[in-house]
């Protein structure tokens, strides 16, 4: 067999060239990754500047939007809402207000439940697209505590300070106690363990007065006041209530019983009661001498 | 010197630019064949120890043989031709490797090598031998005219001599007197050495080191108990034989006969009128030097120049073509004999002869050389390295395997040492005092 004459297997000077080029690393990485990168960004650019193209890009998305907003699937014909009192109910409603039906894809749940959150007895809220073409609003009252009174008038507060409703007279909420004074709302929580301490006294208690956004006075009927510490006041009101089981303090004709230094409680006596005491005090001093 | 002793120290730098990059070609250029491994080089750690031969500091990913064209007797002689075989040989290693090489170290077989025994001595500076001592004594060795048109290639420091203290390998750090040296210059012809030069940077690469392929062969072939205690390497390649003479480890002696395979294969061509191609095939595929009485029963088809093969088909025997073959690898092996002779290795401990190269594949080779040298003879395959495909394991290959272990633990030679700048001074005005008394 002969040998078979094969033509010639050397590389011409430019396609070695090319290929020693082919084989840097840099050039390499260059054409595989740079170079697509830079015609996507450009052409990306080309598209995303040119005006006649975001507006066809802004028209075309909109009558998307809009053919899938039209689907039944999404439409809402009826609101229900939960878990709120038959006023509250209407409230929230005359919230949500809108014209029914509506596609869901237009509603903003957040914004509505942020909506019926602001409503003051709202304490939480869900609102969600149910089935049925439905949107549910749960909602979750704010229970009143206390009565909280204003220089302008009576607002009803939940155990947080926040304020539920306004009613007009103490009397619609009988049951409820009443403070008052500038900064009561942020410590409803004490009162209220101060007045479930002074239940002994309940059918005397006209309510709680804060003063200077730090102490409570506690005020009964005949214009007694309980002057309560800063700190402890629970303490210092039990103490009030032994005296007053083993000695009938509260009885007497006191106008202050000050309990505000923890070391010894101060009475004042209205002026009857003072004007009687020093007759008294000055009767049994001449009988000493 | 100096212009040698720059250029050589440049393509040092070129090397360890090479090496710290980590990738770097093995080219070597031969008669027959162009080879062309790429070596990737781990990456150098520091706290790593130093370890000897570094074989598995390297790896070949890519390597690739081409039938070498425009190369005679080793040197290039049509430019052109030996360009595109080096493209396509570096352009298939590349390919292989995955990677573009851009420093290559390349081998030269041919250029007539010739080895001088230098002489230097100096007086030790402070007592202990540092660095610069030995540059100066380097430095101080008197180079032979060896002739204006020749390039010294190699200039191996062989043995130190400190006082009465012979055969050190690293004097430095040691305390003594007098330092001498036994220098080992090797030259070759300036023209074909420029020639590859050239051919390389026209393929857009740049050298990184140059070696005499018989060198690198030798590294490759000898283990190292053969280089300790002295062998020479017989290197038979396509257009030469490269003869290296190696003792404790160095090169003492390098030569080469421009005398090989393909003279063998010419032979043959014109003894049984065949074309050149045709006899290359019936020499590697049933060639042989030691003739049996079973040869003359072996028929080789030869097959013929012409379609009419019916008419025209020839048989020669085996023992006709060992008949070719022998005279030329007798004579070869004489010349060999020659070269040994002079360089004086019957001196040496031992008297090894290595014979490598793609000739020495011949069959009964061995025991030719063995009657012809007088001398233990063994045929020596290139050490085996990481990555080297199995094509690339033959002895064909040992230049080539040893100028990569020639890369990856080079060989100190004078140019690594600080030549003194008063040395290089006083050559350069004697060298102006001589041009003024040749021109004036």
């Amino acid at each position: 067999m002969l040998p078979v004459r094969r033509p010639d297997p050397a590389p011409t000077r430019l396609k070695y060239r090319l290929e020693r080029l082919w084989l840097t690393p840099s050039f390499r990485r260059f054409i595989r990754t740079g170079l697509p990168l830079m015609l996507v960004t450009t052409a990306a650019l080309g598209l995303a500047t040119d005006v006649d193209v975001r507006h066809w890009v802004v028209a075309k998305s909109g009558e998307v939007r809009a053919a899938v907003a039209a689907r039944p699937e999404l439409t809402i014909s009826r609101i229900e809402i939960r878990g709120a009192s038959s006023d509250l109910a209407a409230r929230v409603a005359a919230v949500l207000a809108m014209e029914l039906p509506v596609s869901a894809l237009d509603l903003d749940l957040h914004d509505l439940r942020d909506q019926v959150v602001a409503l003051e007895p709202v304490l939480t809220a869900r609102v969600r697209v149910a089935e049925a073409n439905t949107l549910a609003v749960q909602v979750v009252e704010r229970v009143p505590v206390a009565i909280w009174r204003m220089p302008d008038g009576l607002s009803l507060v939940d155990g947080t300070g926040a304020r539920v409703d306004t009613i007009a007279a103490r009397a619609d909420r009988a049951d409820l106690p009443v403070m008052a004074g500038s900064g009561a709302e942020d410590a409803v929580e004490e009162g209220l363990a101060i007045l479930r301490i002074a239940k002994p006294l309940a059918q005397r208690v006209r309510g709680l007065v804060r003063i200077g956004e730090r102490r409570w006075d506690l005020v009964l009927d005949r214009d007694q006041v309980i002057q309560l510490p800063e700190d402890r006041p629970a303490a210092a009101l039990m103490r009030v209530l032994g005296l007053d089981d083993a000695k009938q303090l509260l009885e007497r004709d006191l106008v202050v019983v000050d309990l505000r230094d923890g070391a010894r409680p101060v009475v004042r006596l209205s002026a009857p009661a003072l004007d009687e005491f020093n007759a008294q005090k000055s009767a049994s001093d001449e009988e000493e001498t | 010197m100096s212009t040698l002793f720059e250029s050589q120290r440049a393509m040092r730098q070129r090397r360890e630019a090479a090496l710290r990059r980590g990738l770097v070609a093995i080219l070597d250029i031969g008669t027959t064949k162009i080879a062309c491994l790429v070596l990737q080089f781990a990456p150098e750690q520091a706290d790593a120890p130093k370890r000897g031969l570094t074989h598995g500091a390297f790896r070949v990913i890519g390597a690739a043989t081409t039938r070498s064209r425009g190369v005679r007797y080793g040197e290039i002689t049509a430019m052109d031709e030996t360009e595109r075989a080096i493209r396509t040989a570096v352009q298939a290693a590349q390919k292989m490797a995955g990677m573009r090489v851009d420093h290559v170290i390349a081998c030269i077989s041919g250029g007539a090598p010739r080895s001088y025994g230098l002489i230097g001595e100096v007086q030790v500076e402070n007592g202990e031998v540092a660095e610069a001592d030995i540059g100066h004594c380097l430095a101080s060795c008197d180079v032979p005219e060896y002739g204006d048109d020749r390039e010294a290639l190699h200039a191996l420091p062989v043995s130190f001599t400190l006082d009465h203290r012979t055969g050190l390998s690293d004097p430095r750090g040691q305390i003594g007197g007098k330092l001498a040296v036994d220098m080992h210059l090797l030259t070759v012809d300036g023209i074909p050495v420029q020639n590859l030069l050239h051919c390389i940077r026209r393929c857009d690469l740049e050298l990184a080191g140059l070696a005499v392929s018989s060198y690198a062969s030798a590294l490759s072939a000898l283990v190292e108990d053969e280089q300790e205690l002295g062998a020479a390497c017989v290197d038979i390649g396509g257009g030469t034989a490269g003869v290296s003479i190696f003792a404790k480890r160095q090169m003492i002696y390098a030569d080469a006969v421009p005398m090989g395979g393909q003279h063998v294969t010419s032979d043959i061509s014109q003894g049984l009128h065949i074309p050149m191609a045709t006899a290359e095939r019936i020499k590697t595929l049933h060639g042989g030097v030691m003739a049996t009485g079973l040869d003359d029963r072996d028929l080789i088809e030869i097959p013929s120049a012409y379609d009419e093969f019916e008419s025209d088909r020839r048989q020669i025997t085996r023992a006709e073509l060992i008949g070719v073959m022998r005279p030329r690898m007798e004579e070869i092996l004489e010349e060999v004999r020659a070269r040994l002779d002079a360089s004086g290795f019957e001196y040496l401990a031992g008297q090894r002869v290595v014979l490598t190269g793609g000739s020495a594949q011949i069959p009964g080779l061995e025991q030719l050389a063995q009657r012809m040298l007088g001398r233990q003879v063994r045929i020596g395959k290139p050490l085996r390295v990481q990555g080297l495909p199995q094509a690339a394991t033959g002895t064909g290959f040992a230049a080539a395997v040893g100028l990569a272990l020639l890369a990856s633990h080079p060989q100190d030679e004078c140019w690594d040492f600080e030549m003194p700048a008063d040395r290089l001074g006083h050559r350069r005005v004697s060298r102006a005092l001589r041009w003024f008394r040749q021109n004036w």
